[in-house]
């Protein structure tokens, strides 16, 4: 689906995905400043949001649409490190540690998104704590997937780490409303970009996954029938 | 039982004597007697190699900060085992995760001898809130780590064992730096090395020799030290700068 009309940007005070942003409880001045300094881009699939190496001059905010942050090695094959969503920050990591952008971004599907320059996103951080702390929770929750990641690397089967993989798309993108199909549909490249192995080995276990019953598949739309199965195969134990 | 050890003797001096003079350390600034934030309410604990600062799963409260000695994070697998997620220098601040979980979400190990402060999670998120300075900091500093821990996730699956153990060896140089006789200094034993590389200690040894053999690093007493640098980023395949 391409979109050619012009698409206009909201103000901040009328964006949809404003209460599940960081910026849900900003004083409505400081939320005008945001505003007032704000650009905005309608990104669609294959476009590129930011580039690795990089250098970060302010912070994206997603108003619709999802996004996969990702890294690509020498051959060109990608490694997805993180996924976002409607309400979501992007770039922050490499805005506040000052470093050149160390992964690259792109819309999964269509995607309304926001930019703050970095001048008005530090003056903020400088005078608004509750901001900080929102910030640091996004930090710190990052750094503990990140270990649970490396940690789950080394140790888990395949077969375990995309059961854990669907898992967390369904808690991250919610359901569609038969409340069984994943929020979003992924390729399976990506898929496998998420779960770290090849895009055969995630096709293979998809469908040992169907005919255990435990999933269904059409398309790329993916439909949770066994959710207690699923989460035994991941073998989550916190 | 975590065998902590706190400082009697220490606690009356204002905190670890190198902590004064690193302005480097990301809340540095905030020990030195000018604007002594931390200082209240903080508690010197003196760590022998081994010790364990606190435990995965235990109630996260409060930070540690290492004023001097090196500690190695880890989480323990389903599996039953230990797996090495981060490893921490001087001037890091442990337990940092306290912010959106109540429990610790690693354990942490004492390397070498370790002396650390601890600051109560009530104490740190008020300083927290209360001096943006200190918070900025504290970001940066968080954010360098999570890209750190990525950056290796990416290794994984990314890069051979040869590429990350050339990663690994440079990122050790960054971290740590080097002893009087140029030696990586960091009190690493191969299986840590191997477990934080995420290749076993067979293929390590392997490629170890290997790299030996040809003359890129020198190995004596289970320390490394790298000899040409430009050939072992050309092997990690780091952009070089």
């Amino acid at each position: 689906m391409s979109i050619r009309r012009k698409i206009d940007i909201p103000h901040c005070e009328d964006c949809a995905s404003r209460l599940c942003s960081i910026f849900n409880d900003l004083p409505s001045e400081e939320l005008g400043k945001i505003n007032h300094s704000k650009g905005g881009n309608l990104y669609k699939r294959g476009q590129n949001i930011f580039y690795e190496g990089t250098r970060p001059s302010g912070l994206y905010c997603i108003n619709f649409g999802k996004v996969k942050i990702y890294k690509i090695d020498q051959s060109g094959k990608e490694q997805i490190v993180r996924l976002a969503k409607a309400g979501d920050v992007l770039g922050y990591r490499s805005l506040i540690s000052g470093e050149l952008y160390s992964s690259f971004a792109a819309p999964l599907e269509d995607s309304l998104i926001c930019f703050i320059p970095r001048t008005v996103f530090f003056s903020l951080l400088q005078t608004n704590a509750n901001l900080s702390m929102k910030i640091m929770k996004i930090l710190s929750q990052d750094l503990k997937s990140a270990e649970n990641r490396i940690a789950n690397m080394a140790q888990k089967p395949v077969r375990e780490r995309l059961a854990e993989a669907l898992l967390i798309l369904r808690e991250f993108y919610g359901l569609e409303d038969d409340e069984a199909t994943l929020g979003v549909a992924l390729t399976r490249e990506d898929l496998a970009n998420v779960v770290g192995t090849a895009t055969e080995t995630v096709i293979r276990l998809l469908s040992e996954f169907r005919e255990d019953k435990i999933i269904a598949l059409k398309g790329r739309k993916i439909k949770i029938l066994d959710h207690i199965s699923l989460v035994k195969t991941a073998n989550i134990f916190d | 039982m975590s065998k902590k050890k706190k400082d009697t003797a220490n606690v009356s001096v204002a905190i670890h004597k190198d902590c004064f003079k690193a302005t480097i350390y990301p809340l540095g600034e905030f020990c030195r007697e000018e604007h002594a934030i931390l200082l209240d309410g903080r508690q010197l604990y003196r760590f022998e190699k081994d010790d364990i600062l606190f435990r995965e799963h235990e109630t996260a409260n409060g930070v540690f900060c290492l004023g001097s000695g090196r500690a190695k994070l880890i989480k323990r697998g389903h599996d039953g085992r230990d797996h090495i997620v981060r490893l921490a220098k001087p001037g890091d601040v442990l337990g940092i995760t306290l912010f959106t979980s109540a429990t610790y979400t690693t354990s942490a190990v004492a390397l070498d001898e370790v002396q650390a402060c601890y600051i109560s999670k009530v104490n740190f998120l008020q300083i927290f809130a209360a001096h943006p300075r200190f918070a900025m900091n504290l970001m940066r500093s968080v954010a360098r780590d999570i890209g750190e821990v990525e950056k290796r996730i990416a290794g994984v699956c990314q890069k051979t064992a040869r590429q990350r153990v050339a990663e690994i060896l440079l990122m050790l140089l960054n971290r740590y730096g080097i002893d009087q006789y140029q030696y990586l200094d960091i009190p690493l034993p191969l299986k840590d090395l191997a477990n934080f590389s995420c290749t076993s200690c067979a293929t390590l040894s392997r490629l170890l020799s290997d790299f030996k053999k040809k003359d890129l690093i020198r190995v004596k007493h289970h320390k490394i030290k790298l000899v040409q640098l430009d050939r072992l980023i050309q092997i990690a395949k780091l952009p070089a700068n």
